[in-house]
């Protein structure tokens, strides 16, 4: 958004470039920094290249696309208490959705924060180069206590596929190629009473200054994680929530419930009515590390799906997990040898009498090196008519 | 889901002399007392080491740290490989959590989570949760002397009692008569089949005792198969008190 309308202010672009050149540059002078035992400053990252293909059938026209993807994430002990972080992502993108133009490099090039830290650098009919700081923030712990400001990620969750409690940046199950969200423009504050519980409070903002500002408890009790929460969501629509994990024989019960309350007058309402949401899951781990993991979802005001971007959506809110007021979830994944696994996962949207179907496979290709071939399947209803589309990925990643 | 990854690693330090070639073994049963005493009566320890899983055509390390605190209290984190380096797991009593720093996020492992095997890890189950206690779950009788590695070792044959509920029914064990060393041990299940042999080598002095920091697992079915145990670098009996295996620490050390 912010950014944009920004694309053509220059003093924002070049330093956006800066940034950009500063952060790979540093990349190829820290490793030696970084060799020495207690380290002062570590680097880590990857680096992916990822092709992708976008269709509605076999038959139809494909949408193709090649993200090459280099995150770099610093660190500096100032000393005992003081930690800094800065983190990158470049991405440039190349193919058929950058042709798009203007909408495409603007949804890239969006940062949702307070501050707009997400600069397209080059913006060409068919290249796009994005650089994005997504979490810069200093943490200081004193004793029981811990402040972390700056741009961080705070994750509230307890599931694996669904988070309603997450609600400072909800998590999508499907975009997979970016585990890390985007931070938020935050403060918090952690308290830890215990070894196994933590009081906290955080506030964030976000790019139209609406505050998000919300405490959480959570506790130890009879083996189980409990958690309660308790906030304002984007200035005025209040949260209330609390999610647990837990094992039942083997397995891990987990789940999470949030009730959010009606939008308010600086909500763009595109939902009335407070909003309830609740799921949970069991997850199993088996001896060979196969896992199985099942998850439901029951939301007493879902969204309208009226395509399927909304489920991909990169300012994803914890509100929005919905499409049905059930929603079914299972995913099994085969650890074939040590080196391979397949997964096949599978959700039900009965509303929309649609389905998503995901077959993957991780090879890992040598110590730092994984490929993975990843096809995501979606079949629904939208607007009434029988949709259909195919998102195939093949992605090379080396980590360091 | 890639909390399974080292699971099983961080408890393979943090139930020392639960694993056979840990323990340091006079008597057949004091021998294999005064082994495991010797590593199971630690009050806290620090150690660095890697696991190696060598299949034919390939192999995977992994690197980590861990501090331990009697039986009950463990923290370790994975140095390596850069994929996984950061993540934490926390173990106090029954509980355990690993922090992930990828996704910011805390996460509650069921108590089966700790059996589970990094990359087809020879190390099972048993290995790890073993409440069992190779003094008093064994019979201990010493049935020779041979040498290893130019050591002389005590052979004891450990016969599985009644009613332990452990899986292996018998274990024959090389234990080094000089340092209590366990320089190679026979594990064989409840029918009397060889399950898989270890080796310890590598003989140092590291913090400040005469220990094998090397060890080696080799399936009897599978012989190619191998699992490598490094020691890198240990200390015993650190200052280290139970507020230090908290979830605020698990995501601070380094």
């Amino acid at each position: 958004m912010s950014n944009w309308n920004s694309l053509s202010m220059l003093p924002e672009n070049m330093l956006g470039k800066s940034v950009f050149i500063l952060s790979v540059i540093s990349s190829f002078y820290f490793p030696g920094l970084a060799q020495e035992k207690e380290k002062m400053i570590t680097l880590n990252g990857y680096l992916t290249t990822m092709q992708s293909s976008m269709f509605d059938s076999i038959s139809g026209p494909f949408l193709n696309e090649n993200l090459v993807h280099n995150r770099l994430n610093f660190k500096a002990y100032l000393n005992d208490k003081i930690t800094f972080a800065a983190e990158f992502r470049n991405r440039l993108f190349t193919g058929d959705m950058v042709r798009y133009g203007r909408p495409y490099a603007g949804l890239i090039g969006d940062d949702d924060g307070m501050i707009d830290m997400s600069w397209n650098i080059i913006e060409e009919q068919s290249v796009l180069l994005n650089t994005t700081v997504d979490r810069l923030w200093l943490d200081l712990h004193y004793n029981k206590f811990q402040v972390t400001l700056g741009r961080q990620r705070i994750n509230w969750g307890q599931t694996f596929v669904w988070n309603p409690n997450d609600i400072f940046n909800a998590y999508s199950y499907f975009d997979f190629d970016y585990a890390e969200r985007p931070g938020s423009d935050a403060i918090r504050l952690q308290f830890f009473p215990s070894s196994s519980s933590v009081a906290e409070f955080a506030l964030k903002a976000d790019a139209e200054n609406d505050i998000t500002a919300a405490g959480l408890y959570r506790f130890n009790v009879w083996n189980y994680d409990f958690q309660f929460l308790a906030g304002l969501m984007n200035r005025d629509e209040a949260v209330i929530g609390a999610g647990w994990s837990g094992p039942v024989g083997s397995m891990s019960f987990r789940g999470e419930g949030t009730w959010f309350g009606p939008p308010g007058q600086y909500e763009d309402a595109h939902r009335q009515g407070s909003t309830f949401l609740i799921t949970a899951g069991l997850d199993r781990i088996f001896t060979n590390n196969s896992t199985t993991q099942v998850q439901l979802m029951y939301c007493s005001n879902p969204l309208d799906l009226d395509s399927f971007s909304n489920i991909y959506s990169g300012t994803f809110s914890s509100k929005d997990l919905a499409f049905s007021e059930f929603t079914a979830f299972g995913q099994f994944t085969w650890a074939a040898t040590p080196l391979l696994n397949l997964t096949i996962a599978a959700m039900w949207f009965p509303d929309q009498e649609g389905y998503f179907a995901g077959p993957s496979m991780d090879y890992s290709l040598s110590e730092n090196l994984d490929f993975s071939l990843i096809w995501q399947h979606f079949n629904a209803l939208m607007n009434r008519e029988r949709t259909r589309i195919n998102l195939c990925f093949l992605r090379l990643k080396y980590s360091f | 889901m890639k909390l399974r990854l080292a699971a099983i690693l961080f408890l393979l330090i943090l139930v020392p002399g639960s694993d056979t070639l840990f323990a340091q073994a006079i008597s057949a049963t004091d021998v294999v007392r005064k082994a495991d005493e010797k590593f199971n009566g630690e009050k806290s320890s620090y150690s660095v080491m890697s696991m190696t899983i060598i299949r034919p055509g390939w192999q995977r390390t992994i690197e980590f740290k861990s501090w331990t605190l009697g039986r009950d209290y463990a923290l370790t984190l994975i140095t390596a490989p850069p994929k996984e380096a950061g993540q934490a797991f926390l173990k106090r009593v029954a509980e355990m959590w690993t922090w992930n720093p990828t996704i910011s996020r805390l996460i509650k492992l069921p108590p089966s989570m700790m059996s589970q095997g990094w990359m087809g890890s020879d190390y099972t189950n048993d290995d790890i949760l073993r409440e069992s206690s190779v003094v008093t779950d064994y019979t201990h009788e010493i049935v020779g002397e041979e040498s290893i590695g130019g050591r002389l070792c005590y052979k004891i044959r450990m016969t599985a009692r009644e009613n332990a509920s452990i899986v292996w029914g018998k274990q024959i064990r090389w234990i080094d008569k000089k340092d209590f060393l366990v320089l190679k041990a026979e594990l064989y299940d409840e029918d009397g089949y060889l399950v898989r042999t270890e080796t310890g080598s590598d003989i140092k002095v590291m913090g400040g005792r005469t220990i094998t920091s090397k060890i080696e697992l080799v399936p009897e079915e599978e012989p190619e198969n191998k699992t490598l145990v490094e020691i890198r670098e240990i200390q015993y009996d650190i200052p280290v008190d139970e507020s230090y295996f908290s979830q605020q620490n698990m995501k601070r050390v380094r």
